[in-house]
């Protein structure tokens, strides 16, 4: 199959029994991108990205990374992609050097016996630097802050050399001057490195300054475009069912709002 | 040529000291993974694997080891936890599971064994508290084996490991077989724990699994493994020559010294803390 320049998902439907989770889901995105998959809790963001990295196949439907189909080419999506989970996917508490973390994102490339070797901790350290964590090597991953933890995995996904990064909820849990520290540092990639971010998250604000390209998803794709064209009042009224307007503002339901 | 107490306290100081790499490879890794309610399944599958030895040796005389079946039937129940665990069962209920298969298979061949072969029962039951009060060449020779084994097989794989229980999809994502390490952890972990229940005992065996590394993780993130081999060498060292002294069973003295450091590693512990 020959890489194209897009992500492609087409007609996506995933499930974990019965019910369909994610159901009909289709979009393209064209590299360059900085996007936002947005939607409540519970609207198959985090299912859609498990499928997107290959972790789940779809019930039907078709996705590309850059013409790589991602669960039947694991190898060559592992190469494109940095991921980095949510931060409670991961044992926060285990014995783990900032070091050992950002290196194994450089020596997964590699054959086993996996040795950590002079230029290895050399490349870290330099990542570690690009995330803003020079000097955080011997430290371990429990004594980081929230913040500090996700600038960790970052630097993980992009020793990798990645050409996409895709994060879950890569702010959440957060408060509000570290998200956006977090989304500056994000884009600041973007731009810098010529990385394709895609990202889910249920609140946009912290992101809108940047103009993301916003995929409103609950179970289905509501609608795809800059956030002047998706965060309009008969849209979100789709997408949140739990919607209220109040004295000219809507209120998602969660903890942003919009004026109409 | 040795006197016969010279002879005792080498065997039984090899013996500690091979034990004692065992265990400090794989308690570490079984702590690190939160995996030490699955080496009760293996413990109990090591029972019913003995004792399927027992009964093919002693009543079918077809002439195959204990100590093979039991390794042969531990292997198969860690996997079979370990894919239960991969295609999404919690933790304790695969566990639960697996003992359940374990202890349904020890009921049924210890009641056929007790009408059989009553002499078949009392072996099966030296694998619960240890197969006896001496270190036999036999023991050290196992012990060797499996130190030769795991040891130096944990330390290649310890950052892959410790990685995919850290975070499974992240290890996912970058390529790495998050399956085939956990077999890898749940095959080696049932090697040692058959080899040293053959020498100490199901029940011992359980306590020291956990003992070192549960010490490791409570005093220094960094050092696990220096600390857990010096603790369980000691525990070793210490536990045999107590049963040497007292004329016990090694398992009796090793279980004490496993015990005191069991209760020292969870009394000061107000959480899962790490330094």
């Amino acid at each position: 199959m020959e890489l194209n320049n897009c992500i492609e998902v087409k007609d996506v439907t995933i499930s974990y029994g019965k019910e369909p989770v994610v159901e009909g889901a289709s979009f393209i995105l064209e590299s360059p991108f900085f996007a936002i998959l947005m939607g409540p809790n519970g609207a198959g963001k985090t299912t859609l990205i498990r499928a997107l990295i290959g972790l789940l196949k779809p019930v039907s439907g078709y996705i590309s990374i850059y013409g790589i189909v991602p669960w039947s080419d694991r190898k060559k999506v592992a190469e494109v992609i940095g991921y980095v989970p949510q931060i409670i996917d991961v044992d926060s508490l285990a014995p783990m050097t900032v070091e050992e973390v950002v290196a194994m994102g450089l020596l997964s490339k590699l054959p086993p016996p996996r040795i950590m070797s002079s230029t290895v901790r050399r490349k870290v350290e330099e990542f570690l630097s690009l995330v803003g964590l020079s000097n955080y090597g011997s430290k371990l991953f429990s004594e980081l802050s929230g913040g500090e933890r996700q600038r960790v995995l970052l630097a993980r996904a992009l020793i990798r050399s990645p050409r996409l990064l895709i994060l879950d909820e890569p702010y959440s849990m957060l408060d509000f001057k570290v998200k956006c520290e977090v989304v500056e540092l994000l884009y600041r990639i973007h731009k810098s490195l010529g990385v394709d971010v895609l990202m889910s998250a249920h609140e946009l604000s912290p992101c809108m300054i940047y103009e993301p390209t916003v995929i409103l998803i609950n179970k289905r794709i509501f609608a795809v475009g800059k956030p002047s064209q998706v965060l309009k009042l008969e849209i979100l009224k789709a997408a949140y069912p739990g919607l209220t307007e109040v004295r000219g503002l809507v209120i998602l339901g969660e903890d942003h709002a919009f004026r109409k | 040529m040795l006197s016969e107490s010279s002879y005792l306290l080498l065997a039984s100081g090899i013996a500690a000291l091979l034990g004692g790499a065992i265990v400090g490879s794989v308690s570490p890794a079984l702590i690190v993974a939160r995996s030490v309610t699955f080496s009760i399944t293996l413990l109990h599958s090591i029972l019913a694997g003995g004792l399927l030895g027992v009964y093919l040796t002693d009543v079918a005389h077809i002439p195959i080891p204990p100590v093979v079946t039991a390794t042969l039937i531990s292997i198969l129940i860690s996997i079979m936890t370990a894919e239960a665990i991969n295609r999404g069962f919690p933790e304790d209920s695969a566990v639960a599971t697996s003992v359940c298969i374990s202890v349904t298979m020890t009921v049924i061949l210890t009641y056929y064994l007790s009408f059989m072969s009553p002499l078949g029962v009392s072996k099966a039951m030296s694998y619960v508290f240890g197969t006896s009060a001496l270190t036999t060449p036999r023991d050290i020779a196992r012990l060797a084996a499996t130190a030769i084994l795991v040891t130096p097989l944990v330390h290649m794989f310890w950052g892959e490991i410790k990685y995919v229980f850290f975070d499974p999809e992240g290890a996912y994502s970058m390529g790495l077989k998050v399956r085939y390490y956990r077999y890898l952890l749940y095959a080696l972990t049932a090697a040692a724990a058959t080899s040293l229940a053959m020498s100490l005992g199901v029940l011992i065996s359980h306590v020291i699994l956990a003992a070192p590394g549960l010490l490791a993780v409570r005093l220094s993130a960094r050092r696990i493994h220096v600390i857990a081999y010096a603790s369980s060498i000691a525990i070793m060292l210490l536990g045999y020559a107590t049963a040497l002294l007292l004329e016990l069973p090694p398992s009796a003295g090793v279980g004490i010294f496993a015990s005191i450091i069991v209760i020292y590693a969870l009394a000061g512990v107000k959480k899962w803390s790490i330094r």
